[in-house]
């Protein structure tokens, strides 16, 4: 089953959109959050487990360092499965933004049109999570314990406030040309390699040109969330078809240091199971993508 | 030997007994707070580990390195208040000497008051806004 670009397939659009929809609609148990909620929780507690204790790079269990590849495409996996549940269509798969397609003026992009994500604005007043629309955000994180907290509100976008551009697709074949290497030591954000320029230079730009609810750890609020990181997601893709020899790294030798992100490692979920990086290298058992460049 | 494919088809998180009732009493999963009480993760909610805060809501954060046979270390704390309340989010200065913290995940700061202007502006939920007109 096929990943397709949000903008170029009506029916992998309109079944984003509609199971976005669903998913907030659906109470999670008893709880005053709904199913979608809970990626915008998983994500933000993942964030802030950082590993090891006081790393001074910001390395956690999801994010600036290694895992950061295969523990957002097991979020994404494990969201693409919510949808194809509610809307029972098994043969849905997520779409993705290519933003590089649209760098000479992102905010130009049709992706922000009335019938895909609506636009900017605090809050967001136009597509189908508008104000009104009953796609409110429920939490998110506290600006001053890194807790988080109960809101109930709509969504925020603030275009080029907090950054004005998004990778070029010269800047992405640059970044796959440079870094034949997934990692290296000591595998974290003061080093370059292709998981940190994919994710400092190619992912966070992104977050900062949406600005809103995308600048927080509660990220997920936003559905543009899922796009952009399926985007992420097949650039790294195109990454491996290129290198088919490079390893993930690092290997499950390295010290306990770096637990949460070796090979073998059981990657941070609230559910049960037990997914290592080595399991998910191989996503074509889940999904492939229309076109990787 | 199960494959990948087959841990992710089993997993949903429709039910409320897979996350539990209230999403406030997960702190983390019990198998990251049993491997944090070991010593190996960072929970947070029990304190900051090598970051030492402080009752004025200071952050410590503790740099490392050799250069030419010697042993460097520099810490570096942060004492940042907003409207006389100490900030209690948690931050660390990278090797190049920029801010980082958990609040504002996709930026680093060369500038402290950038930061502390952006959060601001980022949490709206936290930090009303003040200006007139
Ligand atoms: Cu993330």
């Amino acid at each position: 089953m096929i990943r397709h670009n949000i903008l170029t397939n009506d029916v992998a659009r309109q079944n984003f959109v509609q199971g976005c929809l669903a998913l907030k609609a659906e109470p999670l148990g008893t709880t005053r959050y709904s199913t979608y909620d809970y990626f915008a929780f998983w994500h933000h507690r993942a964030m802030n487990f950082m590993t090891p204790p006081g790393n001074s790079a910001g390395r956690n269990a999801a994010h600036a360092g290694p895992v950061f590849g295969p523990w957002h495409r097991f979020l994404l996996i494990v969201f693409e499965n919510q949808i194809r549940r509610v809307l029972n269509e098994d043969d849905f798969r997520l779409p993705y933004w290519d933003w590089a397609a649209d760098a000479a003026s992102p905010a130009g992009s049709p992706l922000w049109g009335p019938d895909v994500l609506g636009g900017s604005g605090n809050p967001v007043r136009s597509g189908p999570f508008r104000d009104g629309s009953g796609f409110n955000i429920r939490l998110t994180q506290d600006g001053n314990s890194d807790d988080w907290m109960d809101v109930d509100r709509p969504l925020r976008r603030g275009f080029n406030i907090f950054g004005t551009t998004v990778p070029s697709a010269t800047e992405v074949t640059n970044s796959i040309n440079s870094f034949p290497f997934y990692e290296r030591q000591p595998y974290n954000n003061d080093v370059s390699s292709f998981r940190w320029d994919l994710e400092i230079p190619l992912h966070s730009t992104v977050h900062r040109f949406v600005g809103g609810d995308m600048m927080t750890t509660t990220s997920p609020n936003d559905p543009v969330f899922f796009l952009h990181h399926c985007n992420i997601d097949r650039i790294w893709a195109r990454w491996q078809s290129t290198y088919p020899q490079a390893l993930y790294l690092p290997r499950q030798t390295a010290p306990d240091t770096y637990r949460f992100h070796r090979e073998d490692d059981r990657m941070h979920t609230f559910l049960d199971i037990n997914l290592t990086p080595a399991d998910i290298l191989d996503y074509t058992v889940y999904y492939d993508y229309d076109i990787l460049n | 030997m199960q494959s990948g494919k087959e841990k992710v088809a089993g997993c949903k998180v429709e039910h409320a007994e897979e996350v539990g009732d209230d999403l406030r009493h997960l702190d983390q999963p019990d198998w990251v707070k049993e491997l944090a009480r070991g010593g190996h993760g960072h929970d947070d909610h029990a304190g900051h580990g090598g970051h030492g805060g402080d009752h004025d809501g200071g952050f410590t954060s503790t740099r490392t390195t050799h250069h030419d046979g010697h042993e460097i270390e520099i810490k570096t704390t942060y004492h940042i208040k907003i409207d006389g309340k100490p900030y209690r989010g948690h931050l660390s200065v990278n090797d190049d000497g920029h801010l980082h913290c958990h609040a504002i995940p996709y930026e680093t700061y060369g500038s402290a008051l950038d930061f502390v202007r952006n959060l601001i502006d980022i949490y709206p939920d936290t930090f009303a806004t003040k200006t007139q007109g």
